[in-house]
């Protein structure tokens, strides 16, 4: 693909934002080969203020948890709310960090798989495949203020199920989005590796399990070595 | 793929596989349950030796393992995988952890839902077990395991058994069968099957990477992992507020049943609060459950002395007495604490009522009782129970009837309010009912040997022969070593006037083994072995062993005396003895 240029289009449709929904892997060798740090932080972080601001209107109430036997207590509604519109100053930058974050540990866990794309190449390709994540986030905003979900009753599991699957289109529209949109993702990052998609699924895989982990170990460890150093 | 090529092969490469395989894998041959049942033998309790044994084992496995690879198989510690850690190693090891967890759990959940009886409660047993080990030991256990199984079990046992067979598929599951079954020594079957996934990722990545580090990373994370989960969740209930680290920890020890290093976490939270009396009275209860019955009431005086005349401290230092032996002082202060009460408290009169049980005094005990019930907000079946059993002490049979039915109402499965019911039937002399009513206490519990025993002597005055023996057979069956329950089916086999239910042979083995679980100091278990001989007509024997029987009686008891008088008497005329019981 090097060597033929992929026009940064003047009209929208024509641009690289809107034809990396159908040539992901065109676009993003394109956007790496031309200037892999373009946009990239800038999309991070509209993503980020996105998503924010789509939980702050699908808000749901959220249940009491415990620790032990102890619960904790439910936070008030308008608390809740004042967090998550805090949220929408607060995720643009928590979004750049983990462009970081998942930028470094694509590149590790796709040089697993005999990937050999460079940082700033991985974390180009995990900015952009963030477009069609603002997209779908958008669509999904505007199904639920066309089509309101049922409130869900949190305490009981099985009714928050059924209340939930009985929202079937929403919940459709939201698998059929974020299935393409993982696609894609899958795409670019398989590109800037220069490996398969299936390899980048493997990739993906690893670096989630990692996050996932290192967050286990750190909510763990964390409280406990408060407690023997410093009480 | 950085592991190791097949090699040529030869004899001494088989014999040292062998040898390699059985270091590898030592808890699939009985050596570790021989060593186990040493250590418990020589003083050790089983905690300490699993621990101490098990952690000794890793070393040994490790270092044995080593010695093999360098100076019999004249290779490197890289052929075991072994490199340099790094950064990226951790990583990976992290990310296993999270799989093996994830992939447990799934196949927890599909394996429980498909044998949910067999399959059920295996993570909490386990985690229970690794309870009864100090938090150091067990983290020290989980770092353990995970170097010497990976050592083991993937460095070793998959490379050689590759090699020897030439196939990545028998290596792969000889060593998935061999690691899971691996955990059957210590944790059981069950375990060893719970296993399955996380043997299978820790195998198929190091298949993958032929780095051991990961591995031993993932490993020793997912064995601690119960450990930690622990700790940060008492250390985050610190955190908001809810008592200090080590006084969580202690709760959560004594919740557990482990007395003992709940005094030892009460003592580390006491170090920073000497004085604080909810701490010294949380420590007293543990060492009541240790029955170190003096700490508890320093404890409790302590305690007393920081909040004097506490209702709550004076009646838990009036239980401790008691369960000294101390009524008298456990009475005493019963009394201050109800006293000292600013408010009438049920829970404290049914406390007291306990103590004046053991002083004899069931009047009080009653008289307590009444005013417990009225107290209480809510009908509570444990107060009618005892209250119905303070006057089954009195003989009053109709109000303990009364009572304890209405227990058995409101709590119709609880076998000590049947069982005292069923007594209280049996004063009565309404013995259908007392039948019917351990009938119901078996459905319950079928494997209550004095039940079984109870139900048999009432259906014998039912004149229900057949069933009343089958009752003595259960009871035999469930207590094999409970001298009452041998010695009745033997007495049975022995005495009963019907001849098919005879059988002087099973009678006279039975009825030496109740003797010897009694220490032959036993008149009437003696009297029965007498009837045993005398069923085979062994007269000589019989008659011997009957006057054994009325010289132990003694003088004591006249009653029993005559009746075994009467029995030697019939021995003497050559005549088995028979029971003559009423008719059906």
């Amino acid at each position: 693909m090097k060597g033929e240029p992929v026009a940064n289009g003047t009209s929208l449709m024509d641009s690289d934002y809107a034809r990396i929904f159908v040539s992901p892997r065109a676009i993003i060798r394109a956007i790496v080969d031309r200037d892999p740090r373009e946009h990239v932080i800038a999309i991070a972080a509209i993503a980020g203020f996105v998503g924010a601001l789509a939980a702050a209107i699908q808000f749901r109430s959220p249940s009491a948890f415990a620790i032990g036997k102890q619960s904790i207590p439910t936070i008030a509604p308008a608390t809740m709310q004042k967090i998550r519109i805090y949220q929408v100053i607060v995720w643009p930058v928590v979004a750049v960090v983990f462009l970081y974050i998942r930028g470094a540990i694509l590149r590790w866990s796709g040089a697993l798989f005999g990937g050999t794309g460079k940082t700033v190449e991985v974390r180009a390709a995990v900015g952009w495949s963030l477009v069609p994540a603002i997209l779908t986030s958008l669509i999904l905003l505007a199904f639920t203020l066309i089509h309101p979900p049922p409130a869900v009753a949190a305490s009981d599991p099985h009714v928050a199920w059924a209340t939930m699957m009985g929202d079937w289109p929403h919940l459709t529209l939201s698998a059929v989005l974020w299935l393409y949109t993982f696609v894609i993702a899958l795409n670019c990052i398989a590109e800037v590796h220069r490996f398969s998609a299936w390899r980048a699924l493997g990739a993906v895989a690893i670096e989630q399990l990692l996050i996932i982990g290192a967050t286990i170990v750190i909510a763990t460890t964390l409280p406990i070595a408060y407690v023997f150093l410093f009480r | 793929m950085t592991a190791e090529e097949p090699q040529a092969r030869s004899a001494s490469i088989y014999f040292v596989t062998l040898v390699g395989l059985l270091v590898a894998f030592p808890t699939i041959i009985p050596t570790t349950k021989a060593l186990y049942s040493i250590a418990t033998a020589a003083g050790l309790s089983a905690a300490s030796a699993w621990q101490t044994l098990s952690v000794a084992m890793c070393g040994v496995q490790i270092l044995l393992i080593f010695g093999i690879v360098l100076f019999v198989e004249r290779r490197p510690l890289k052929s075991l995988g072994l490199g340099r850690p790094t950064m990226s190693d951790a990583a990976l090891g992290i990310a296993m952890f999270t799989a093996a967890t994830i992939f447990s759990g799934i196949y927890a959940l599909i394996v429980t839902k498909i044998f949910p009886h067999s399959m059920a409660n295996i993570a909490p047993e386990q985690f229970k077990r690794v309870l009864t080990v100090s938090i150091p030991a067990a983290l020290a256990l989980a770092v353990g395991a995970g170097f010497a199984e990976e050592i083991a079990e993937r460095g070793f046992a998959f490379d050689r058994i590759r090699s020897m067979t030439g196939s990545v598929g028998i290596a792969i599951a000889v060593v998935l069968v061999l690691s899971s079954a691996a955990h059957i020594a210590f944790w059981g079957w069950r375990y060893a099957f719970m296993v399955v996934p996380t043997e299978l990722i820790l195998t198929l990545v190091y298949l993958w990477r032929g780095n051991l580090w990961p591995n031993i990373i993932a490993h020793s994370l997912y064995d601690s992992f119960p450990v930690l989960i622990r700790m940060a969740t008492l250390a985050a209930m610190s955190l908001f507020g809810l008592g200090s680290y080590h006084a969580l920890v202690a709760q959560f020890r004594y919740g557990y049943r482990d007395y003992p290093g709940a005094v030892e976490e009460y003592t580390r939270a006491l170090a920073s609060a000497p004085k604080d009396s909810r701490l010294l009275s949380e420590r007293a209860g543990a060492e009541l459950m240790t029955h170190d019955y003096a700490q508890a009431i320093a404890d409790l005086d302590a305690a007393l002395a920081g909040k004097a005349g506490d209702p709550d401290y004076l009646m838990q230092r009036a239980m401790v007495y008691y369960y000294a032996g101390f009524y008298q002082q456990a009475k005493s202060d019963a009394d201050k604490s109800i006293a000292a009460s600013p408010s009438a408290r049920w829970s404290l009169y049914e406390q007291r009522s306990e103590i004046e049980k053991w002083l004899n005094q069931p009047d009080k005990s009653i008289a307590d009782l009444d005013l417990a019930i009225k107290l209480s907000k809510t009908k509570n079946a444990e107060l009618f129970r005892e209250r119905g059993q303070a006057y089954l002490a009195k003989q009053d049979y109709d109000s303990a009837l009364r009572d304890l039915k209405q227990a058995a109402e409101l709590s119709p499965d609880d076998t000590e309010t049947l069982s005292s019911l069923a007594f209280a039937y049996f004063g009565k002399k309404q013995y259908a009912q007392e039948a019917a009513t351990l009938t119901h206490l078996l459905e319950v519990d079928p494997a209550n040997v004095d039940a079984h025993i109870s139900r048999a002597d009432a259906r014998q005055r039912l004149g229900q022969y057949q069933a009343a023996l089958d009752d003595y057979r259960a009871a035999v069956k469930y207590g094999p070593d409970n001298a009452q329950a041998v010695n009745d089916l033997s007495w049975q086999l022995s005495t009963s006037t019907h001849a098919e239910v005879r059988d002087g042979k099973r009678a006279l083995a039975l009825a030496n083994h109740a003797c010897e679980l009694s220490g032959w100091a036993q008149a009437t278990f003696i009297d029965t072995l007498a009837a045993a001989y005398a069923e085979q007509g062994n007269f000589n024997e019989a008659v011997i062993w009957q006057q054994r029987a009325i010289d132990l009686a003694g003088q004591s008891d006249a009653s029993l005396k005559r009746e075994l008088e009467n029995h030697l008497a019939r021995y003497l005329d050559r005549q088995p003895y028979r029971e003559e019981l009423p008719s059906g």
